[in-house]
């Protein structure tokens, strides 16, 4: 027998309408430039929620959550206060002793042309910017159908930011466009800004609290980038077996 | 690693530490779980964890 606190809290119809709502937003959002940031999406669900009168319950389970996640997003601002030396050279040998080339300066001269940019460019760069938001509506769709795992799911995800930002401190790590501007590597173009460019705009500006955080540039290793979409891979499975594997796209194109 | 973000070498740093920070609330906590007390256990955020 599934016991009050573990069993979904709504009914099939109540449970995807907020989800509708939160993925509704995120796409207008990602489709206009704006990098949807997990503070917004926190106010957007609470509105979400207030619809099927479960804000209590949503601040109760999300506060301590965002409360520590935000608290990792601040502090990793500041790495490059802490760290001086940054490590340049063993990602690239470890790359070029795999492959025989690093596979981005590769990449890039196989497929990139900004003069004609091509469907994969605009996936590429949607993705990565789906970096925020992805994590929060897959937490959000857990927190609707099954508290428990949300729980277990938030864990893993402040976990392994918090792991990711101690390595952060210990092994800071150039990034490949970073250590191409200093003609460490070959060169290495420009791929977000000018996909961006072809992306809708909005007049609206909605506040956020990353615009008074600082950006670590030198936190390449690990990639959160491929983190983030495992630990969702992961889950999912656990959550809906082989149905979960629907996401491998999306894990596999980050 | 297409956009210049990432070398390869990271992005295999990135999916072992998702694995593990799984392995670790999956399995790890929860073997450990009969360390921690029973009043910890009823907390509403820990007891929903491990019960």
């Amino acid at each position: 027998m599934i016991s009050k606190k573990t069993r979904p809290i709504y009914n099939k119809t109540v449970t995807i309408l907020p989800i509708v709502f939160m993925a509704a937003i995120s796409f207008y959002m990602i489709s206009h430039r704006i990098w949807f940031s997990p503070d917004q999406f926190f106010i957007f669900a609470l509105v979400g929620v207030m619809f099927i009168g479960r804000v209590k319950l949503f601040i109760l389970d999300w506060g301590p959550f965002m409360l520590l996640y935000l608290s990792y997003e601040f502090l990793r601002g500041l790495v490059p206060f802490i760290s001086k030396h940054v490590n340049i050279f063993p990602m690239v040998n470890m790359d070029e002793k795999i492959f025989g080339f690093i596979p981005t300066v590769k990449l890039q001269s196989l497929f990139y042309n900004p003069i004609n940019l091509h469907w994969y460019d605009y996936v590429a760069v949607t993705l990565y910017i789906c970096h925020f938001v992805t994590p929060m509506i897959v937490a959000f769709i857990f927190w609707m159908k099954d508290r428990q795992i949300f729980k277990r799911y938030t864990l893993a995800l402040l976990i392994l930011s918090y792991a990711a930002f101690l390595t952060y401190i210990i092994y800071p790590a150039m990034p490949p466009w970073m250590a191409s501007s200093y003609g460490y590597i070959p060169p290495i173009k420009e791929v977000t800004g000018v996909v961006m460019s072809h992306f809708f705009t909005t007049p609206f500006h909605l506040p956020s609290l990353y615009s008074i955080m600082d950006a670590n540039p030198v936190a390449a290793m690990p990639s959160l980038h491929s983190a983030f979409p495992m630990l969702i891979l992961l889950y999912l499975v656990r959550k809906y077996k082989v149905s979960g594997l629907l996401f491998l796209p999306y894990a596999m194109g980050v | 690693m297409y956009l210049g973000e990432h070398y390869f070498t990271d992005v295999v740093a990135g999916i072992i530490y998702a694995t593990a920070s799984f392995i670790l609330v999956e399995w790890g906590l929860k073997k450990i779980s009969y360390l921690i007390p029973d009043k910890v256990l009823q907390n509403r955020y820990v007891g929903l964890l491990y019960r």
